[in-house]
């Protein structure tokens, strides 16, 4: 009988148990889910705002910058407690959407011009006209900053910073090779690759995975190509014309003198052959300067980089992609916050710190920003002279699929959340269809996706 | 205890109401309704509805989306790598399961040392393992092209996940590699379960290891890999995460099994209905698929009793 009810004692206890956890656990969901309103607890009795921030910016040292300009916010505002939540690219659309389902999204989150379509499409994102407006006003942003984010008469996002891809090269094997200046054409960049494919070590790292880093890429060779508009004037995908053909058979060229697996690599695979001394050449953007001394153990000036070569008959161009934020909370004390810290970091001073969280890959947007003290003090902004001024000179050329030439096509984020270039260029590289083929196949998959 | 009857001759005495059965079970079923039955029924909800973006509204289509799942060439062809994903899973897993265990449950010298290692890749997380056999493979940093090409086994690296002949029985590789020392550990439990007496006799009537392994070992395995051979099966076809960490369901969708094609559908080209549809056919053939295995192992059971009585 006593064995009998400490058995049943035991039940009881390990059902209360299970209970209570699970009660504790639905209190805890609620608990994290943002509270609409402002939360108690500065000390002062003042309410403390808590601004939650999503960016993508994944390493760690890019997120300590951008950390460094958010606590600089707070401490000058005790009222407003910004938190920080990273994600990355490959997982962005499809985190945000359920966050966004889950009614559990963040009050600010970082974007590129084709994910805003996407997200806003669920009607989360709230206009921001007037504080794009007044910041244009007071720091001049660069016209083809503030053009992806503006349609359907409102700007859906505040631009903070911008990218473009460059040929990098290395200087040491192009004087092994007797090679005097980098490739300008298409043709000198196809045998310049080919001189420099030996002993072990690839002409060029051009990404074929189904990733952004190979959409970027083969977007980046059609923006000289004059395929830069991937839609015609009444929202047609005109993905299969001649300048991307070509665009892709200079890929299909390039990939024999890539490392055999660019059908894995993304972003950081090329440049760390390229630092490792695997390959000779690479197109991507301004980070290869940040970490080029520290890890090949080469010297500044030992790095090149020159624009993006063109085809015959073609322009200079490549691929920008300016970078901003949405406003997605929609009570009125965080928008307000949130708007404030905005203004703050477009400060010269602050936007300097915040856009060398990596420097060179982050570019300024605005006018000012171009001069801010912070900004041109950077130990790699001044290392790199040089190269510095050949990424701000090709910021200017860039263009953006979805978002060429003044136009907004919001339908490219059903696009380039599926990778579809990336898969056409793999439907060539892996499948070994041709070029002319591959394209076909994009532009049945884009219209197919934009039903 | 109530008393139904009042005959003399015959009480029926009906026990009252057991709730105290219902009441340890509750707090489970609360918890399998609110992680498996809510999101199945809302998944059956959305497969009738046209909702692209998850969380936006979508109508009701009827079986709009299951007549286009059906018809989809990528949804078949999606099968099919799924199908063969799992034949290759099974024979690898088994094998290599198998071949383990028995040679785990002889007693050579450092056992009892192999049996704790064997089970180190089952322990460490999915995405570590995607990362380390991703730089395993490299072709330009690997260590396993290195050693090929150093014993000249090939010419140049090999792209083992970034070519369509390839990335899949790589990707079967590694999934066995991490997951091989469960199904060893079941069945080593299952050796170890069989007499010795058994072995002992059958060595007397000079039966030598091969055929002991055939006429005792095998035989007396049959429940244990049966189970496992449903388990493993639905385990080995819902498997996402370390197709999707290794390989996205490339190069160009040599790798995009079932549930990588609705995630796809789903998340990347905002279709929830149809992906919701998807999920719902894949489910049935997995249950139709359960059902006839069961159905078949309980036909063979009776058969196997007579066999051994």
């Amino acid at each position: 009988m006593m064995r009998i009810m400490f058995r049943r004692g035991i039940v009881w206890f390990l059902m209360a148990l299970v209970s209570m956890s699970m009660l504790a656990a639905c209190g805890s969901a609620e608990k994290s889910q943002p509270k609409q309103a402002a939360g108690e607890g500065s000390t002062s009795g003042e309410k403390v705002i808590e601004l939650r921030i999503w960016h993508m910016e994944e390493p760690p040292e890019w997120a300590a910058r951008f950390q460094e300009v958010f606590d600089a916010y707070s401490k000058a505002n005790p009222n407003v407690k910004v938190k920080v939540e990273i994600q990355n690219w490959g997982t962005a659309w499809e985190k945000t959407l359920a966050a966004v389902q889950a009614k559990n999204q963040p009050d600010l989150l970082f974007t590129i011009p084709d994910f805003t379509t996407t997200v806003k499409s669920t009607g989360i994102v709230q206009p921001v006209d007037d504080l794009v407006s007044e910041l244009n006003q007071k720091h001049k942003f660069l016209p083809s900053a503030t053009g992806p984010y503006y349609y359907e008469g409102h700007h859906w996002a505040v631009p903070l910073y911008g990218m473009l891809q460059v040929l990098w090269y290395r200087k040491d094997f192009f004087a092994e090779a007797g090679i005097v200046a980098p490739p300008k054409t298409w043709e000198e960049l196809v045998s310049t690759a080919k001189a420099l494919t030996k002993n072990g070590r690839y002409g060029i790292a051009v990404p074929a995975s189904k990733t952004m880093a190979t959409d970027q890429t083969i977007y980046t060779f059609m923006a000289t190509s004059g395929a830069e508009d991937l839609f015609d004037a009444s929202g047609n995908v005109r993905f299969d014309n001649p300048g991307t053909v070509k665009a892709f058979e200079l890929y299909n060229e390039l990939v024999k003198y890539s490392p055999p697996d660019v059908t894995s690599w993304g972003w950081g695979e090329p440049r760390d052959a390229f630092y490792n001394g695997s390959v000779a050449m690479a197109v991507e953007k301004g980070w290869y300067l940040g970490d080029w001394e520290k890890t090949s153990g080469k010297k500044p000036a030992e790095i090149g980089v020159a624009p993006v070569p063109v085809p015959a008959g073609g322009k200079n161009g490549s691929i920008y992609i300016p970078n901003g934020a949405m406003l997605l909370s929609q009570d009125p004390q965080k928008q307000a916050a949130a708007k404030d810290l905005i203004r703050f970091i477009l400060e010269p001073d602050n936007y300097g710190r915040f856009v060398n969280a990596s420097p060179a890959l982050f570019l300024p947007l605005t006018e000012d920003g171009f001069q801010s003290k912070t900004w041109l003090a950077d130990p790699i902004i001044k290392t790199y002279g040089e190269q510095m001024k050949v990424l701000v000179e090709q910021s200017k050329n860039g263009q953006l699929y979805g978002f060429s030439n003044g136009k907004v096509f919001p339908a490219i984020g059903k696009i380039s959340a599926q990778n579809i270039m990336a898969q056409a260029v793999q439907k060539m590289v892996v499948e070994k269809s041709s070029p002319a083929e591959a394209v076909k196949w994009g532009q049945k998959a884009m219209q197919e996706a934009i039903k | 205890m109530a008393v139904i009857s009042t005959n003399r001759h015959h009480r029926v005495h009906r026990r009252p109401f057991q709730w105290f059965p219902y009441l340890l079970v509750a707090p489970l079923l609360l918890w399998i309704a609110g992680t498996v039955a809510y999101p199945l029924l809302t998944a059956v909800g959305l497969s009738f509805t046209n909702t692209g973006v998850v969380g936006t509204d979508g109508s009701f289509v009827g079986l709009a989306n299951y007549k286009k799942v059906l018809l989809s060439g990528p949804f078949w062809a999606s099968a099919w790598i799924s199908l063969k994903w799992v034949l290759l899973n099974g024979v690898l897993q088994t094998g290599l399961a198998l071949a383990s265990a028995v040679l785990l449950s002889r007693g050579f010298r450092g056992h009892k040392a192999a049996r704790t290692w064997l089970i180190a890749p089952w322990v460490i997380p999915t995405a570590a393992v995607a990362v380390i056999w991703g730089w395993m493979l490299s072709g330009t940093l690997g260590v396993v092209n290195y050693l090929l090409t150093a014993v000249h086994l090939i010419e140049k690296p090999l792209n083992f996940l970034g070519m369509t002949s390839t990335a899949l029985p790589t990707a079967a590789f590694i999934n066995t590699w991490h997951w091989f020392p469960f199904m060893a550990v079941v069945l080593l439990a299952g050796i170890q379960g069989i007499p010795a007496e058994i072995y002992e006799a059958s060595a007397v009537d000079g039966a030598n290891g091969m055929q002991q392994f055939i006429h005792i070992t095998l035989p007396s395995l049959r429940p244990v890999v049966s189970a496992m051979g449903l388990v493993g099966t639905l385990w080995s076809f819902n498997v996402f995460d370390i197709v999707y960490l290794l390989t996205k369901g490339g190069p160009s969708g040599a790798t995009r099994t079932l549930p990588v094609y609705i995630y796809e559908k789903g998340f990347k080209a905002f279709a929830i209905g149809e992906a919701a549809a998807a999920s719902v056919v894949t489910a049935l053939f997995l249950l139709t698929f359960a059902l006839w295995y069961l159905r078949s192992e309980s036909r063979q059971a009776p058969s196997e009793r007579r066999d051994t009585a």
